[in-house]
């Protein structure tokens, strides 16, 4: 037991009165109150409210996670997880970029020997590049998807707009990021699904030249084309990338994860559906994530009217009252959230662990500007720009359509002024989308499974020319 | 000791617990892949990394015996037996000359010779790779290669 009179002093500098904090028994607990620790963990381990909440309010993690969040973003099915899975992805692509980067020369007479040194001579070399590469793939497959999702779950509407923005903003610089990180192997896959790309620019009215002449640098792709996009696929995108994630994440926290607000606000879910046949089923299912019963018909009548818990309300301990505590429908971020992402996130480790096992990032022979493969193909997001270049005019498919695909999208939330998120109040947005989004998914199916050379049809049960 | 007033207790429902539970389930399942998955790899990793390389090297021998006909025997004699420029199929070229040293020759040339350099960045036509697949070719000729003095002037094997 430690000395009462010296405790006090300590513990009201902590904000912890004496009768809170543990007694000191064990050589365990003797380490937890000496000052090094205290200084590192902040608070104990309390299983009370207030002690939960303190820890939560003196850590780091508050920057990105509430104290409390609702119970209903513990569901699988809430986001699929999909923003962080691709936060992850973007984290596993930057510790492996690190590695790779130590073995690495941006020039074109020492970049293909690096790779050919990653696969024959340097530990962990090929599963590093492999998995770097099926991060990047999956990245850009998984920020699609979280786009998609958001747009199905009208989560881009009031006060989400300037988010969803920041949102395509990090879309392109996912793109950006893996059509510069495509070039770096200097092989001839690289080298011309990149001419592929940059021969796009090309078609932009007016400043097609100029533009083309700033993303390669001289007359055709050569060493400064590789040093550009070098230096933009390990300086430039990653710190955009970062800027424009701690808004998106800063925003999330701000709109997302708060407590449930008026029935008007974007995600105001009818009380129904906490109380009615659906989270009834899950009670019973053992399979889903949460299994969230159905909750007390009281507390749904006070979510329903509106009200919310406040947040102080928990950290002041004698003011969680019963009708409070009622309508209470959050859980604390930690454990329950952070736990569970920590787990999404090693799931995440293992999937692109296990794919980079499997499936080796191909090399093919070293880019050689006099010969060209047959068939050319863009990287697989960009397949279906190509597939629409062959039957359209190249300033239609090749610029009109994207950009307006993309500026469309960015301003979305501020034309669509419907306030609705239920999809039985959203039928033309809906439909307009999906129509985009089959139309997109069947040209990139069709340009990279059933095109052969000379862009001729070839069914990929007689020969694959998809090259990941 | 004092009495303990820490506020109302933490009341948490039983299936938030349970369902905690199974998700730390998940992540020690996940751990143990991974923890196994590294060292798995790190045995397999020596015999997919000499694969690799005899590959590489087959690849080297068989595009470097090509680069080399198109490019060097017009003057070095087809197999590097001679002609009007150094014989490089011989005991004693070969044994005294480093694969660097190769390397640097056929990159910068040789001055006061009609030996150009052939590296790309001094204007010739090759990668540094094509040229280490013309070093690697010619090491491969290194175990029969015959004793020939006169070597430099591109004499043939008696």
């Amino acid at each position: 037991m430690i000395d009462q009179e010296a405790a006090s002093g300590e513990q009201i500098r902590d904000g912890l009165e004496p009768d809170v904090y543990p007694v000191a028994e064990g050589r365990w607990q003797r380490l937890k109150h000496t000052d090094a620790w205290r200084s590192m963990f902040r608070h104990p381990q309390l299983d009370t409210p207030r002690g939960r909440a303190l820890q939560g309010f003196s850590n780091v993690f508050l920057h990105v996670y509430p104290v409390k969040v609702p119970r209903r973003v513990l569901r699988l099915r809430y986001s699929w997880r999909l923003g962080f899975i691709a936060t992850v992805l973007f984290w596993i692509l930057v510790v492996t970029g690190v590695y790779l980067m130590f073995f690495y020369t941006p020039s074109v007479t020492a970049a293909y020997g690096d790779m050919q040194q990653l696969r024959t001579g340097i530990g962990f070399g090929q599963l590093i590049r492999n998995v770097h590469r099926w991060s990047a793939h999956l990245m850009v497959l998984v920020v699609v998807l979280h786009l998609v999702r958001v747009f199905f779950a009208g989560a881009y509407k009031k006060p989400r707009e300037f988010n969803w923005v920041i949102g395509i903003g990090l879309l392109a610089v996912t793109l950006g990021f893996s059509f510069t990180g495509y070039l770096l192997p200097w092989d001839q896959l690289s080298y011309w699904a990149v001419t592929v790309g940059t021969n796009l620019v090309n078609y932009v009215p007016i400043f097609g030249g100029i533009l083309t002449d700033l993303l390669i640098g001289g007359p055709q792709i050569g060493q400064p084309t590789l040093q550009r996009f070098y230096a933009l696929h390990v300086a430039v995108l990653p710190l955009l990338l970062a800027l424009f994630l701690m808004v998106h994440i800063w925003r999330v926290r701000k709109d997302g994860f708060a407590v449930r607000r008026g029935a008007a606000g974007a995600f105001a879910e009818g009380a129904n559906e906490l109380v009615g046949s659906e989270s009834a089923a899950d009670a019973t299912d053992a399979t889903d994530a949460t299994d969230e019963p159905a909750i007390p018909a009281a507390t749904a009548l006070a979510l329903a009217n509106g009200d919310r818990v406040r947040l102080l309300g928990v950290v002041d301990r004698e003011s969680v009252t019963a009708e409070e505590r009622l309508t209470d429908d959050t859980v604390f971020a930690w454990p329950h959230l952070i736990v569970r992402h920590v787990v999404v996130a090693l799931g995440t480790i293992a999937t692109v662990l296990a794919l980079g096992v499997a499936f080796a990032a191909p090399l093919r022979d070293i880019a050689n500007p006099n010969l060209t493969p047959e068939p050319a193909k863009a990287p697989w997001y960009f397949v279906g720009l190509q597939e629409l270049l062959s039957h359209f005019d190249p300033l239609i498919a090749g610029i009109f359509v994207p950009a307006g695909v993309l500026l469309t999208l960015a301003f979305l939330p501020y034309f669509d002024k419907n306030p609705h998120t239920e999809s039985k109040y959203r039928k033309v947005a809906i439909s307009v989308f999906a129509t985009i989004l089959v139309i997109a998914v069947v040209l990139t199916v069709i340009g990279a499974l059933f095109r052969g050379p000379g862009w001729k049809f070839v069914p990929p049960w007689q020969h694959s020319y998809l090259e990941m | 000791m004092p009495e303990k007033r820490s506020g109302p207790k933490l009341s948490e429902p039983e299936w938030l617990q349970r369902s905690l539970d199974r998700y730390l389930a998940f992540g020690l399942l996940f751990m143990v892949v991974l923890i196994v998955a590294f060292p798995l790899y790190r045995l397999r990793e020596p015999t997919l990394r000499s694969d690799a390389k005899n590959e590489q090297q087959q690849n080297y021998e068989k595009t470097g015996g090509e680069l080399f006909s198109q490019n060097c025997a017009s003057c070095h004699g087809k197999q590097a037996t001679g002609g009007t420029a150094p014989t490089l199929n011989s005991k004693q070229f070969l044994s005294t000359t480093s694969d660097n040293q190769m390397a640097l020759i056929i990159t910068g040339g040789v001055s006061g010779s009609s030996m150009s350099p052939w590296s790309l960045d001094y204007g010739g036509s090759l990668t540094d790779e094509q040229i280490r697949q013309l070093v690697t070719y010619l090491r491969t000729l290194e175990p029969h290669a015959p004793s020939i003095p006169d070597w430099r002037t591109g004499a043939k094997a008696p």
